[in-house]
């Protein structure tokens, strides 16, 4: 077995376990240790097989606003410190990216409901994920067809009561869509919980997963 | 203001994570117990519709645009319950898949913006939503909605030792009372609109609940957030006494806490300690009384 597929046959509730024992150890190390969590990401990365492009893009989206408070915190903290609450944030986005490619979002999700997370909760985050893409493109749609009927030439005044009403109309879609997925849900047996896409089971290698990172936190933090 | 990792001290980020889990415990209870079955989906398409919406931008002025926030309209829709449920769904989604806000800061992000956010946004409704005042209703409950949220990440922040200087606090404070004003209006503006294609869809304040207890949680938070600007300086009659009497100087502190002399010791300026002070033992004021009740209450059953 490769190291990817080692990685991505973890069950997602280890990978949640390692992860918060990896963030915590990212939010208690002092800076200067830093660094080694950073060569053990790219380890994990390449191990992995994780597209290296996409895992940075997406983690750069952290950056505008942690350089916003990092530089804010300039005055009080000096700039060494302010370069490392950015790059606390940075390197612990790194790592959530990281566990979602390999475990896959509904695989965490479902992980978070076996780990205690209230079920409605999880619920409502599996039909976010499900259709946050579906309904982007409704409200892309509504836009192209406003943009169409000329509505970038009226005024400012205009404009918002424009916003406000595509925004009720997708509320409505939202609503129309919301009761046919329960339809079709309850037609196919949905009787309040959205079932696992694939069985899981802790074995050997995930338990050594969780007591690795946090062996490995210990390690730094103390030493 | 979603706050990334890295950014809250320890005892901070772990306060608000303990502090989250029965929050949302008790959301996801209401909501299982206000909701059908059926609409348990609807809160999650609710959730999809909330990142959806916020790609309408509408401009603002100088080259720049806003968009809906949404907690106010999710708890005029759903209740606050609910709406907090799902503006935590929408968060953890956030954290986990497009990183805007941290795994570890998700409990301080959820206080600020599922619990604190949606609760300012639905009171105002609820207190006076039903009435003539109702478009003023909703629009205190956008601007509240926002300047709540924004002003528990900022206070998250101070007691994580990240102090803004004066001269530059004015910036997120403008920035923050600009996108309340913003969210106010858009959410009357989107209310009607709603209204416009089903009146049923919008949720009537409940009339069942007297508004004097929400009268009296505003008045005691505004009077331990502002009422040391008013208060004497002099001291009280019995510490004025064992001062005269030299009692005070003999006086030995066993332990000091962190909220010592109604001031949180954390760096920043002594209003926002003396406010962070005001609304802990608010708090646990609260927490003690409502644990002291249900147990009470518990034994009165059995």
């Amino acid at each position: 077995m490769t190291s990817a597929a080692w990685l991505r046959e973890r069950d997602a509730r280890a990978v949640l376990l390692a992860l918060l024992a990896i963030l915590v150890g990212i939010a208690v190390t002092p800076s200067a240790r830093l660094p080694i969590l950073a060569v053990l990401l790219i380890v994990i990365a390449v191990a992995g097989h994780v597209s290296v492009g996409p895992v940075l893009r997406r983690s750069a989206m952290v950056l505008p606003f942690a350089l916003f408070l990092a530089l804010a915190a300039i005055p009080a903290r000096g700039w060494e410190m302010a370069a490392v609450l950015a790059g606390r944030a940075w390197i612990s986005a790194l790592y959530v990216v990281v566990a979602v490619e390999s475990a896959t979002a509904p695989r965490l999700f479902s992980a978070l409901a076996r780990l205690g997370c209230p079920q409605p909760l999880v619920t409502v985050l599996q039909f976010v994920y499900r259709f946050v893409s579906v309904l982007a493109g409704v409200a892309s749609n509504i836009r192209a067809a406003a943009l169409a009927r000329g509505v970038q030439r009226a005024g400012r005044r205009r404009m918002f009561g424009v916003a406000a009403g595509t925004i009720a109309v997708l509320f409505a879609r939202a609503l129309g869509r919301a009761t046919r997925i329960h339809q079709a849900m309850v037609a196919r047996g949905y009787r309040g919980q959205i079932p696992s896409p694939m069985r899981e089971r802790m074995r050997v290698a995930d338990g050594l997963l969780i007591i690795g990172a946090v062996a490995l936190v210990l390690t730094i933090r103390t030493q | 203001m979603h706050i990334p990792d890295g950014f809250l001290s320890t005892p901070v980020w772990a306060t608000l994570n303990a502090a989250s889990l029965p929050a949302v415990g008790l959301m996801a209870r209401r909501a299982r117990v206000h909701e059908e079955d059926s609409r348990i989906p609807l809160l999650g398409t609710l959730g999809a519709f909330v990142f959806a919406a916020q790609m309408v931008n509408f401009p603002v002025g100088a080259g720049t645009s806003g968009h809906l926030v949404g907690g106010t309209l999710l708890a005029c829709t759903l209740g606050p319950a609910s709406a907090g449920l799902v503006m935590t769904a929408v968060l953890v989604v956030q954290a986990f898949l497009f990183q805007d806000g941290g795994v570890l800061a998700l409990g301080a992000n959820v206080v600020s913006m599922a619990v604190l956010g949606v609760l300012a946004g639905y009171l105002p409704y609820q207190l006076w939503g039903g009435g003539r005042g109702r478009r003023v209703a909703i629009f205190l409950g956008g601007t509240f909605s926002v300047l709540t949220s924004a002003a528990a990440a900022l206070a998250f922040l101070f007691l994580s030792g990240i102090t803004l200087p004066p001269a530059l606090m004015r910036l997120p404070l403008a920035l923050f009372l600009v996108t309340g004003l913003l969210e106010g209006l858009i959410t009357v503006l989107v209310i009607e609109a709603i209204e416009r294609i089903d009146p049923n869809w919008i949720r009537q304040p409940d009339r069942s609940r007297t508004p004097a207890v929400a009268f009296l949680g505003v008045a005691a938070l505004v009077l331990a957030c502002g009422g040391f600007a008013v208060a004497s300086s002099y001291p009280d009659g019995l510490t004025r006494l064992g001062s005269e009497l030299g009692l005070a100087e003999r006086a030995v502190a066993l332990f000091s806490t962190p909220l010592a002399d109604y001031q949180a010791t954390f760096p920043g300026a002594e209003w926002l300690q003396r406010i962070a002070a005001g609304i802990a033992g608010l708090s646990a004021a609260f927490l003690l009384c409502m644990a002291a009740g249900r147990l009470l209450a518990a034994r009165k059953r059995a």
